[in-house]
């Protein structure tokens, strides 16, 4: 009996070892695991689809972690891409990574849809590598939430065979806005046939004329919105000079929503305030309004400062893109280490190369990207004039109040530089509240 | 045997495991009901009560403002210039599908023409095509130089228009009145051939003039449909959004030309993230098809 008792218990023992060897040695199968990537559909869409990042990562997290990680794609169209995050965001949409732009970084992370990144760029030594511009532009409240993507400035484009006609000199730069103004109202006279002598500005970026006056919108130290200074009537005036003084920008520009970009294209827009990305986005080959001689016709040049006293003597509006990690993210880890592949060092350069943007890091200025002349001159004048927008709660209500005054007031009803600077004071200080605003001489 | 059988149906009619029964068939309907139209506009009504966002700390901390949200709507240039556009919209798209409807009805009924079953179904197309198209099948016809709607213009001696700018406005009038104007055919259809042919007989032996007999036959006896018509086609344009948006996009005209009421709710709620503000014209609209629901429930008699 005792015998048989002892034969059970070998038995069973065997049984317990074996299976735990089993449990233990055997090869078991990689744990798998799903994270969502959104994105813009269309050139942002493809080319992580086509750049073989994704697969790249897969094979790292399989192989460095042991994890068969699937990234599920969603998308939303460029046009109001934003806004169809945000309604994704509030609904409690699981998105671990998502392309951001870094004017929403406050309004985000005060809502709660961004993880805040801090910790893992601590941990991660090429973050050194990123431009200290570029990652500002990411940092709210001494915190990053964001990595970026690329960069782009906002400058001026001219089409150089309009200016040959109109007897301009090319290549040409402007030193004062009334140089502007001065060779559309040239080209006005000279070639009828133009309907746009001058696009005084690019709507994300209205403000410029604020920096080119030597002011700012936003004043750091005390967390205060401007919103009356000698930079601010600048900006209306200049803007009032374009479509009323000088009578080289037509309303129906602004009041019928002009495609800009498809005017340049076809020669009808000789002098335009826009951004990198048009170069390659939208003139380049294959693109919607390509220009096939593009380095002949496009000129290109940095946006004057106002000739006043302590205004600089050029600048350009620094803007970029960023990937975040949503809070509600369920593999933050994976999800930062899928940021870093889609920011490495040479898809960055692809992607910059391809669409025409600037690298956020010095070690993607590679390849084709660093032999593009655009390219360099674009980065030059990000280094030199470059200013970027302030990331703080309220900025993008302040700019879009800006916007709108300049397109109801001043375009729409005609009012004056002053008028419209009244205006404006009183709509931000009712939308943002008094004690957010504040008044530099 | 039968009356037995009659009988005891009728007690368990009036039972009360009966009325249970209809009551546990009437739940699946009541709880889709519940969950997906009156929790959503109970919550958007309340919504619009408060002064949430969809960005910034207002998304967690928002707090009930009563009616500041109304207040402000009614104060709005932006919401009362939306407005003006929304009424022009509907009042000339209800003209012109009305018109184009009744045009279509009454030559599908007649009994002159031929090849009517084909025209009727070439007359559906419009309104059978997904709305998300329309405005591609149309961008063509807009376009300044080479658009059709131009170039039929100058054929006539007619200056051309801008139809895709200056003339926006009407351009989505003339798009939702070219998808929209079959749900009046439909319904005046079937109105005009519920008419009995003989009053049309005898009004031909007395010798009336199509005319007299449209005025005193048929107007009369379609009244009713009529109406209903002109309602629920005013009731389908005033929260019209679809043809507003692919036109406009994310920001709205400086001078608001497409901004119709839904779409002004849209870009409040979705574009300026202010939630609570954009539920609140949602609201205005609600009530406003609600009373204009009560006027056709009125007259339809029901």
């Amino acid at each position: 009996m005792r015998r048989t008792a002892i034969i059970i218990a070998v038995i069973i023992a065997a049984i317990v070892v074996v299976a735990a060897a089993y449990f233990l040695l055997a090869p078991r199968p990689p744990k798998k695991v799903t994270i969502t990537l959104h994105t813009k559909a269309g050139l942002w869409a493809d080319f992580i689809k086509n750049s073989g990042v994704i697969e790249r990562f897969k094979e790292r997290m399989l192989r460095e972690k042991g994890i068969e990680v699937e990234v599920k794609l969603l998308t939303a169209p460029h046009k109001g891409y934003h806004e169809k995050l945000i309604a994704a965001l509030a609904a409690g949409t699981v998105i671990d990574v998502m392309w951001v732009k870094p004017d929403m970084i406050p309004d985000m992370v005060e809502a709660g849809y961004l993880l805040d990144l801090t910790p893992y760029v601590e941990k991660w030594d090429e973050w050194d590598r990123f431009y200290d511009v570029n990652k500002a532009m990411v940092t709210y409240k001494g915190k990053v939430y964001a990595i970026p993507n690329d960069a782009a400035i906002v400058m001026i484009y001219y089409r150089k065979d309009v200016f040959k006609r109109a007897g301009l000199p090319v290549p040409w730069q402007p030193r004062t806005w009334e140089e502007v103004l001065e060779a559309a109202k040239t080209i006005k006279e000279k070639v009828p046939e133009v309907k746009v002598p001058l696009s005084p500005y690019y709507g994300g970026e209205i403000q410029i004329p604020v920096y080119a006056a030597g002011g700012t919108i936003y004043d750091p130290s005390d967390g205060k919105f401007i919103v009356k200074s000698k930079a601010l009537l600048f900006l209306f005036k200049m803007y009032y000079d374009a479509f009323y003084t000088y009578g080289v920008t037509p309303r129906e520009l602004i009041l019928e929503k002009w495609d800009t970009r498809k005017l340049f294209q076809e020669g009808k827009l000789a002098i335009m305030v826009d951004g990198t990305w048009c170069y390659t986005e939208k003139w380049g080959p294959g693109m919607a309004y390509e220009i096939p001689n593009r380095e002949e016709v496009v000129g290109y040049a940095y946006i004057p400062g106002s000739g006043e006293p302590g205004a600089p003597d050029y600048v350009v509006a620094i803007r970029d893109y960023s990937w975040g990690i949503g809070a509600n993210s369920k593999h933050p880890d994976l999800a930062f280490e899928l940021i870093k592949e889609l920011v490495s060092p040479d898809i960055m350069a692809d992607w910059c190369y391809k669409t025409s943007h600037l690298v956020a890091r010095d070690d993607a200025v590679r390849g084709d990207y660093a032999k593009d002349a655009f390219l360099r001159w674009n980065t030059e004048a990000m280094e030199k004039y470059g200013v970027a927008k302030p990331l703080a709660l309220g900025a993008r209500k302040y700019l879009s109040l800006l916007r709108q005054v300049v397109e109801k007031e001043l375009v729409g009803a005609g009012k004056s530089p002053e008028e419209c600077l009244e205006a404006f004071a009183s709509l931000v200080k009712s939308e943002l509240g008094a004690e957010l605003v504040k008044e530099k001489p | 045997m039968t009356n037995v059988v009659i009988g005891s149906l009728g007690e368990w009619v009036r039972s009360n495991a009966f009325k249970l029964t209809l009551a546990l068939f009437m739940i699946p309907a009541l709880a889709v009901l519940v969950i997906f139209q009156l929790v959503p506009t109970v919550w958007t009504i309340w919504i619009s009560f408060t002064d949430m966002a969809l960005l910034g700390r207002k998304f967690h901390e928002y707090s009930f403002v009563g009616l500041k949200n109304y207040e402000k709507a009614f104060n709005d240039f932006g919401f009362w210039a939306s407005m003006r556009v929304t009424i022009y919209y509907c009042l000339a798209s209800l003209v012109l599908r009305f018109l184009l409807g009744l045009a279509a009805a009454l030559y599908i009924t007649s009994r002159k023409f031929k090849g009517k079953r084909i025209m009727a179904a070439i007359f559906l197309l419009p309104y059978i095509i997904p709305g998300a198209i329309h405005p591609y099948v149309w961008l063509s016809m807009l376009e300044t130089d080479y658009g059709t709607v131009n170039r039929v213009l100058r054929a006539l001696g007619l200056p051309p228009q801008s139809w895709m700018y200056e003339r926006l406005t009407e351009s989505i009038i003339a798009i939702n009145s070219w998808a929209g104007y079959a749900l009046a055919m439909l319904v005046l259809t079937s109105a005009l051939t519920s008419i009995p042919k003989e009053y049309y007989e005898v009004a031909d032996i007395y010798g009336a003039s199509r005319w007299f007999k449209f005025r005193k036959i048929t107007l009369p006896l379609i009244k009713y449909p009529l109406i209903l018509t002109l309602i629920l086609i005013f009731k389908e344009d005033i929260d019209d959004f679809t043809y507003a948006y692919m036109f406009t996009g994310e920001i709205p005209y400086p001078d608001y030309r497409t901004e119709l009421l839904a779409l002004y709710a849209y870009h409040k709620a979705f574009s300026d993230f202010e939630l609570g503000f954009g539920c609140a014209i949602g609201f205005i609209i609600a009530v406003i098809v609600f009373v204009i629901t009560l006027v056709q429930l009125k007259i339809g008699g029901v």
